[in-house]
């Protein structure tokens, strides 16, 4: 499996710092289901069994029980699912939340903390001009992560009248390559992704649930018709959130485009590319 | 002409003075004349708006972005980026608005009268009509150009489908920027659709009514 901090990791995440391999005695058992290769049963005593071909591979304190899945809890905002397709760590809702809201308005950096270049720091961070998201970004650090962001509140003086914006972040290595490895931004600026492979259908929401808390709009047009609107620099980002719009059976636009009329005469500017879905309520 | 992103969504808010400044003093030699500062923003409904300011001072462009900046910031939520453009010569000259907002309003209604000829026929229009009230929605582009004493001019553009809030949202962008000093006055609208490149991308069909939603394809 690779380095030794992978192998403490899978410990941690299938074992839960229990021993699996070696000799068991005989316990008993209830099937809780068949998928595959893999089977899971519930313990008699407490707890869950993950099998492979009949052997161990994992045991959990919980797990979650759907018709057609069973779902066990990992760390840092990671489940495990089982089912017919196979075995593959999801993202909890909240993490995937935290996803889309990061893909939207956040931002994961490294940079030198001194000029000589000899100390790099790692920042998870959002900003924002409304304190309702960067609470929203707030709690989904401590709970996802259990770390307590650092709060930063700037203002600035327009016609005597204070306006304030904040800043939310957290400092973390680990932390910043945990969500990096789900490819949701970069690698050019402006880039962000959804991260398919790691939604279940709770997920998917979530995700959309998250980037609408940052980059989405509302608006309501003539004949009472609500719209909700997505826009954004970067079309493949926008290609893909529109995939995960028809995959929960909404039915979105195509992407199209604002464009501008600038000088030179007659030049076309691609500045924004928007979809928008519309619900007439 | 040289264009570069300074400040994006992200950056601290603090940066975008020297952030500029930076740019300025590494790029900007004696060929330049003029330099034009972009801040791209939008709002909660959906509306994308342009700060343009063109500046022939380096020594302005650090202190006067962050002023375009905070307005942007302001009248909407989010700030996409920051770009400056140099140039050789004065591009400022090429953008003149001049008409009244009512006159600007009357040539709205000849770009919607265009819209209504070129795509009442469509095979897709036809197809829905049977009794119904059709309307035709799609983006209006307001520019506005204002003078100033410390840039040469400022343009403001906002886009949008709904003409109400492109207009409300430009008239409150001017007046903030002449509250803070930015701007003098407004000189004049101009009012431009991009009729030829619309396409149909989607369509709301009740009963009585439909709406045919229309805007550039990003193919």
């Amino acid at each position: 499996m690779g380095s030794g901090s992978r192998v403490r990791q899978y410990e941690r995440r299938f074992f839960e710092g229990e021993q699996a391999r070696g000799e068991k005695e005989e316990e008993a058992f209830h099937a809780v289901g068949v998928f595959g290769e893999y089977e899971v049963r519930e313990v008699k005593g407490g707890g869950y069994e993950l099998l492979k071909n009949g052997e161990i591979i994992g045991i959990f304190s919980e797990a979650r029980i759907e018709g057609s899945r069973v779902v066990f809890k990992l760390s840092h905002g990671m489940n495990l699912e089982i089912s017919e397709k196979g075995v593959r760590e999801i993202l909890t809702p909240e993490k995937t939340k935290l996803c889309g809201l990061i893909a939207s308005d956040g931002t994961i950096c490294k940079y030198y903390t001194k000029p000589e270049g000899k100390s790099m720091a790692h920042e998870i961070s959002l900003r924002s001009v409304s304190y309702e998201l960067a609470e929203a970004f707030d709690k989904l650090i401590k709970e996802i992560y259990g770390m307590t962001p650092h709060h930063y509140l700037s203002h600035h003086e327009v016609k005597g009248e204070k306006r304030q914006h904040y800043r939310v972040a957290i400092f973390s290595k680990k932390v910043a390559y945990d969500l990096w490895d789900l490819g949701i931004k970069g690698p050019e600026p402006y880039e962000f992704h959804v991260p398919f492979k790691y939604l279940d259908e709770e997920g998917k929401r979530a995700c959309l649930r998250g980037f609408f808390s940052g980059d989405g709009q509302v608006s309501v047009y003539k004949g009472g018709s609500h719209y909700i609107r997505i826009s954004s620099s970067y079309k493949e980002g926008l290609e893909e959130l529109r995939k995960l719009l028809l995959e929960l059976e909404f039915h979105p636009s195509e992407v199209h485009t604002y464009h501008r009329e600038v000088f030179p005469k007659n030049t076309k500017v691609l500045s924004i590319t928007l979809i928008f879905l519309r619900r007439t309520i | 002409m040289r264009v570069a992103t300074v400040w994006g969504w992200g950056d601290e808010f603090e940066d975008v003075k020297g952030n500029c400044r930076k740019y300025i003093s590494k790029r900007w030699d004696e060929s330049i004349k003029e330099c034009c500062i972009e801040v791209i923003a939008k709002d909660s409904e959906g509306a994308c708006y342009f700060l343009s300011a063109y500046i022939n001072n380096p020594r302005s462009v650090g202190e006067f972005a962050e002023g375009l900046f905070y307005v942007a910031l302001y009248a909407g939520y989010k700030v996409e980026r920051i770009t400056i453009q140099l140039s050789d010569s004065i591009i400022s000259d090429e953008e003149k608005y001049r008409d009244s907002i009512e006159n600007a309003e009357i040539k709205l209604e000849e770009y919607e009268q265009a819209i209504r000829e070129r795509f009442t026929n469509d095979p897709r229009v036809n197809s829905i009509v049977q009794e119904r009230k059709i309307e035709f929605i799609s983006p209006t582009n307001l520019l506005c150009e204002l003078e100033s004493e410390i840039a040469n001019k400022i343009v403001t553009e906002v886009i949008h489908e709904d003409f109400s809030h492109v207009k409300d949202l430009s008239v409150s962008l001017n007046n903030r920027l002449i509250e803070e000093g930015l701007a003098k006055r407004v000189t004049g609208y101009k009012i431009w659709k991009s009729v030829d490149e619309f396409e149909i991308y989607d369509m709301n069909i009740r009963d009585d009514e439909a709406y045919i939603w229309l805007g550039v394809s990003s193919k």
